[in-house]
């Protein structure tokens, strides 16, 4: 099948820029998924895990991004993230540390302290980041 | 005549500075590279961002969302001034403290009131002198800003312009032109004005081009245009704030290479203008000395 040009950006870095032949994300409303000459499209995406499969085999690529959005026109998809990480590189200890460390924190916290903030975002990302390493 | 042993010392004292100089000189150089290194990955994100931002304000054409919509009367105004941690950096801090003091003082006459986010330890410390005191301030940030520190700016500045007690956000900072050169910039970053987006787009030729045959004609939003919208300006205002930090970050270190590289060339001048006149001072000494010799052996064979 014809492939086509799939981009991951966060803030920080270009994390994946790669040939794709298939591109499945978590959108707000369901998971999509982009075939070329897919029609253009514009939309949130929830956190979760963006599966890319690389043309001539059988590898997915799994990507965890969080706060992301996904613009389409056909020959391009260029996904927008706060921030992602390859599912390869998840350490689920850590990142269950981190987790029960932010929690703690978030413990000590009155909900409008909390929201000033970046420490919600953290959880949902660690939450994320072990939800995936564990489906798998 | 000064004396030999003073100059002496003088020389020894400029060519250990300039030791400091050349070295900080050095570190800065190394450290550009870094820097800019991180603008250039930043860089593909805020671009699609504009980009995607713009097509979908294009499509909603409404002022429906809040971070959009302009408010009538300038009563509150958050200006955020993008400085270093530390000094000697030439005119870098101060080209922008001097700016945001006058930015103040424009506003002020203007019948607003002013608020200020200092990131960097050298806007901290000026202003507290200035009896300003910053509502956020954000010291030891300049080295290594992170996408977290931008989200908690930008967080504060979404919810007073949501909340109404902030009618205008504008960011002071040095853009790094290219390694040797900085410029001053001052971008209004609340309200986002689409028609500049559009504008930037179209400066920038390339993505201009690529923007027209990407999303021509029905593009599918989902959930919907508004809430995509709703979604993307939060985040495109963080994005614009990190970018201004990382920058400014780079424009730092720029901006501190060329100080001491002219504070290095200065005392280069100065030790050769120093040791000159010491060797002159000493062949002095030397032709009294020879004539005083001279002179007395004269009067001996006489």
């Amino acid at each position: 099948m014809a492939a086509y040009q799939c981009d991951i950006v966060t803030p920080e870095a270009q994390l994946y820029s790669s040939e794709a032949e298939m591109v499945v994300v978590p959108g707000v409303e369901g998971e999509m998924g982009f075939l070329k000459g897919h029609e253009p499209l514009v939309s949130a995406l929830a956190d979760g895990d963006v599966r890319i499969k690389n043309p001539g085999s059988d590898e997915v690529t799994h990507i965890v991004v969080q706060g992301g959005y996904v613009q389409v026109s056909g020959h391009k998809v260029i996904i927008l993230a706060d921030r992602a990480k390859a599912k390869a590189d998840i350490d689920v200890a850590d990142a269950k540390a981190k987790l029960a460390d932010v929690e703690a924190m978030l413990a000590g916290m009155s909900a409008e302290e909390a929201a000033k903030t970046t420490l919600l975002a953290d959880k949902a990302w660690y939450e994320v980041l072990v939800k995936v390493a564990q489906a798998a | 005549m000064p004396n030999l042993h003073d100059i002496e010392r003088r020389i020894n004292s400029v060519s250990s500075t300039k030791q400091i100089t050349r070295t900080m000189q050095m570190v800065a150089a190394a450290k550009i590279r870094k820097a800019s290194e991180r603008v250039l990955a930043a860089t593909p994100y805020s671009e699609s961002m504009v980009e995607m931002l713009a097509n979908v304000a294009k499509r909603v054409g409404g002022s429906e969302n809040a971070l959009l919509r302009k408010h009538d009367e300038v009563k509150h105004v958050l200006l955020i001034a993008v400085v270093s941690d530390r000094g000697l950096a030439g005119g870098f801090n101060s080209n922008v403290l001097r700016r945001v003091e006058r930015l103040m003082q424009e506003k002020r006459a203007g019948g607003a009131e002013v608020s200020l986010v200092a990131c960097g330890k050298k806007a901290i410390g000026y202003f507290t002198y200035r009896k300003v005191d910053p509502v956020l301030s954000f010291p030891g940030l300049s080295a290594d800003p992170t996408v977290e520190e931008a989200a908690s700016v930008a967080a504060y500045a979404i919810d007073g312009y949501t909340q109404g007690d902030i009618d205008e956000v504008i960011v002071v900072y040095n853009h790094a032109k290219n390694a040797a050169e900085q410029t001053l910039r001052e971008e209004i970053v609340l309200p986002v004005d689409t028609d500049a987006l559009e504008a930037e787009l179209a400066t920038d030729g390339v993505v201009e081009e690529a923007a027209e045959q990407k999303l021509e004609g029905d593009v599918i939003f989902e959930p919907n245009a508004a809430a995509v919208l709703d979604r993307l300006l939060p985040s495109y205002v963080r994005t614009t704030i990190y970018h201004a930090l990382i920058d400014s970050a780079a424009a730092e270190q720029g901006a501190r290479r060329n100080a001491m590289m002219s504070a290095t060339d200065n005392a280069t001048e100065m030790v050769e203008t120093l040791t000159r006149l010491y060797n002159r001072v000493r062949q002095g000494a030397i032709t009294t000395e020879i004539s005083e010799i001279v002179g007395g052996a004269a009067a001996l064979e006489e």
